[in-house]
């Protein structure tokens, strides 16, 4: 066990310096380097040298590299010559609201998808069965930019039921009301992918031999559901809740652009606009970061439960 | 052995008595019938092996009486009677109660018969404990009971492990317990040796038929190895291509097997009385549903097959009083 979450730890911490690294290089790959991007293309050489040294670009890449790790690990991200802030201010700002509509759409989507993945492993071969494994292909197919305008179209504009953007201010209600919509949008497509992954997993476990017995020992569908195959078919499944944090976050930069909910992935369209680089890349490790811890959790989450099962 | 039927003690009424059970379904979207015309009969003490090849319709027989049938798999025709009572006339949740009551199951596969992320003990147990609302301890109690009955060694000791502590044919066992945790009238096992070593699979016979003698199960074992039944079923039924070829007494069946099919199903088990009469494997395969042969369905690979074979179903044919088979042309005399 203790071994088990030492091992997850080392390949967390690999993935962060792989991370980090392919980052920066990024950064050093774009055309011209950052200063074009700070002082425009048609910058004169001279302005560019000048301001490569005073940003400390003009070093050997090795150098770079280095002082690149130092500051991150000062907790130093940059500065934003955009909004001419340090990126960690903006990080401060922009951070809570984006992790309230994505954990808000990731655990609704889970829970959705843990009730209709074991309704759907019952159903098993039935057509209605059939019928949700369709709509879970068109639900997630479907480009959030087109849910998020058919919704603020029909629920906002038509139906003036719910604010077509922007997070609200003036107490909870309010709040609630302008997360409704972009939490709806992005749910969608992460609850259709979850809950076919689930749904499989569970139909897979219906089969089994255990499960037949327990119809003929006489258990409710309830029990067989909740105490049989939910417990077996929901590890993978919480592996596959982490491993869909980078989508989930794709899918945050999609809403938060249609809804003009600002937060991180409303902060990340306008810095790539923008050629906004120290914004891009801090976000982009930070929700590096937040992806590989959320892998980690659910490593960890399963090694508890496998725990009272394989305490060897 | 007596000779005829007149002789023989009235036996007791059965437990379970299956009539003309036909059993419809679909596969790759054609409607097939998997099973047709099939009657038996479970009684108190005696153990039924039904015995046939692959797709030939055992487990589904198995899954219509626990009620267990796939979906789209339906029993069309025929009765299942449970202590004299027609259970397919019963409501749903009544027919699902009398089974969960009188009937325990195991299936093949000891690698997945229990819950791996349950304690052996709770499983063994969890029905009973639901249905009988026993406590803890009393739960406790009778799980070590159970695995103490099928032979689990430190029963008590091991109430807390989880199955993948267990060998295959521990597991097995422990299944077997869990069946009869609710004192059962009726056993069904399909095919549970089938994936175990030949001495765990005769280790499971010889429990079965203990936990049989002892408790007066009526037991139905499905196998498609004759000569793993030969030793202690009581009564044999062969199918092939979902219908009854022959049926009747173990001893009789065995003395002198009365039709082609059987025999060479026996012919994999080297006989005695007559070694060098040993038939080979039969030629060819068996055919799949949607392609049943009209008159005898093992015309094909039959070799007494004949003209009328081709077109005739073939009627029972009575052997020695104790049991029958379903040929035009059946053997007559002994091995
Ligand atoms: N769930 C199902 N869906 C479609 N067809 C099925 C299903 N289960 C069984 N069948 C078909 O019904 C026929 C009888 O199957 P059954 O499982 O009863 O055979 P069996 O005698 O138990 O064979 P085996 O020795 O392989 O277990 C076969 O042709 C099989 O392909
Ligand atoms: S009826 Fe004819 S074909 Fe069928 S088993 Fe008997 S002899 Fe063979
Ligand atoms: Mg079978």
């Amino acid at each position: 066990m203790f071994a088990m979450i030492l091992r997850r730890l080392l390949v967390s911490v690999t993935s962060l310096v792989l991370l980090v690294t392919i980052v920066f290089f990024m950064i050093h790959a774009t055309p011209g380097g950052p200063a074009y991007s700070i002082l425009g293309m048609h910058a004169s050489p001279a302005a560019v040298a000048a301001l490569n040294k005073q940003m400390g670009l003009s070093q050997p890449l090795g150098e770079q590299y280095v002082i690149w790790w130092w500051h991150l690990l000062q907790g130093r991200l940059g500065y934003s010559y955009i909004q001419h802030t340090p990126v960690t201010r903006l990080l401060r700002i922009y951070t809570g609201r984006t992790l309230l509509l994505d954990l808000s759409a990731l655990g609704l989507a889970a829970l959705i998808a843990l009730v209709v993945g074991l309704v759907q492993g019952y159903l098993a071969e039935r057509p209605l069965g059939k019928v949700i494994g369709v709509f879970q292909i068109v639900f997630y197919a479907l480009p959030v930019f087109f849910v998020g305008i058919l919704l603020i179209y029909i629920l906002s504009i038509r139906l003036n039921l719910f604010p077509p953007g922007g997070i609200g201010h003036h107490g909870l209600d309010s709040r609630l009301r302008h997360l409704a919509l972009p939490v709806f949008t992005l749910t969608l497509p992460i609850a259709a992918g979850l809950s076919r992954y689930f749904g499989h997993q569970a139909r897979q476990e219906y089969r089994l031999d255990y499960v037949r017995t327990a119809r003929a020992r006489g258990l409710s569908d309830l029990r067989i559901a909740l105490h049989h195959v939910l417990r077996n078919a929901v590890r993978p499944f919480v592996t596959m809740v982490g491993m869909m944090i980078p989508a989930v976050f794709v899918g945050d930069v999609l809403t938060e652009s249609v809804f003009n909910y600002p937060g991180l992935g409303w902060l990340l369209w306008r810095s790539a606009l923008d050629q906004d680089y120290p914004t891009v890349s801090a976000i982009t490790l930070f929700i590096g970061v937040l992806t590989i811890l959320g892998n980690l959790l659910a490593d960890l989450i399963n090694s508890i439960l496998d725990v009272r099962v394989r305490y060897e | 052995m007596p000779a005829s039927p007149a002789a023989r003690p009235a036996p007791t009424p059965p437990r379970l008595a299956v009539e003309g059970l036909r059993i419809d379904g679909r596969q790759q979207g054609r409607a097939i019938t998997v099973v047709d015309g099939l009657s038996f009969e479970l009684r108190p003490g005696r153990m039924l092996a039904l015995v046939g090849e692959s797709g030939c319709g055992k487990s589904l027989t198995a899954a219509a009486i626990l009620g267990l049938l796939p979906w789209g798999f339906r029993i069309t025709r025929g009765h299942v009677l449970l202590d004299g009572e027609d259970v397919l006339q019963l409501p749903p949740g009544a027919w699902r109660r009398r089974r969960a009551e009188s009937m325990g199951a195991v299936f093949q596969n000891p690698l997945t018969a229990l819950n791996p992320t349950l304690p052996i003990g709770s499983q063994v147990v969890e029905a009973a404990r639901l249905a009988e609302q026993l406590g803890r301890e009393p739960a406790r109690a009778r799980a070590q009971e159970l695995l103490e009955l099928v032979g689990v060694p430190e029963a008590a000791r091991r109430l807390d492990d989880y199955p993948h502590h267990f060998s295959g044919g521990m597991r097995q066992r422990v299944a077997i317990a869990m069946a009869l945790a609710r004192n059962p009238a009726i056993l069904v096992a399909d095919e549970p040796t089938t994936a175990l070593d030949l001495i765990t699979q005769a280790q499971i016979l010889r429990l079965l038929n203990r936990l049989q003698r002892e408790r007066d199960l009526a037991v139905l074992f499905i196998t498609h190895d004759l000569s793993l039944v030969a030793e202690y079923a009581d009564d044999i039924l062969v199918m092939y291509a979902g219908r009854a070829v022959e049926r009747g007494e173990a001893r009789a069946f065995f003395s002198a097997p009365l039709h082609p099919y059987s025999r060479a199903l026996l012919g994999a088990v080297p006989h005695p009385a007559a070694p060098e009469e040993r038939l080979t494997d039969i030629e060819g395969l068996p055919p799949a549903p949607h392609e049943y042969p009209p008159g005898c369905r093992f015309a094909p690979r039959c070799p007494r097959a004949g003209t009328v074979c081709r077109h005739e179903p073939p009627p029972p044919r009575v052997g020695d009083g104790s049991h029958e088979a379903f040929c035009h042309h059946p053997y007559t005399e002994g091995p």
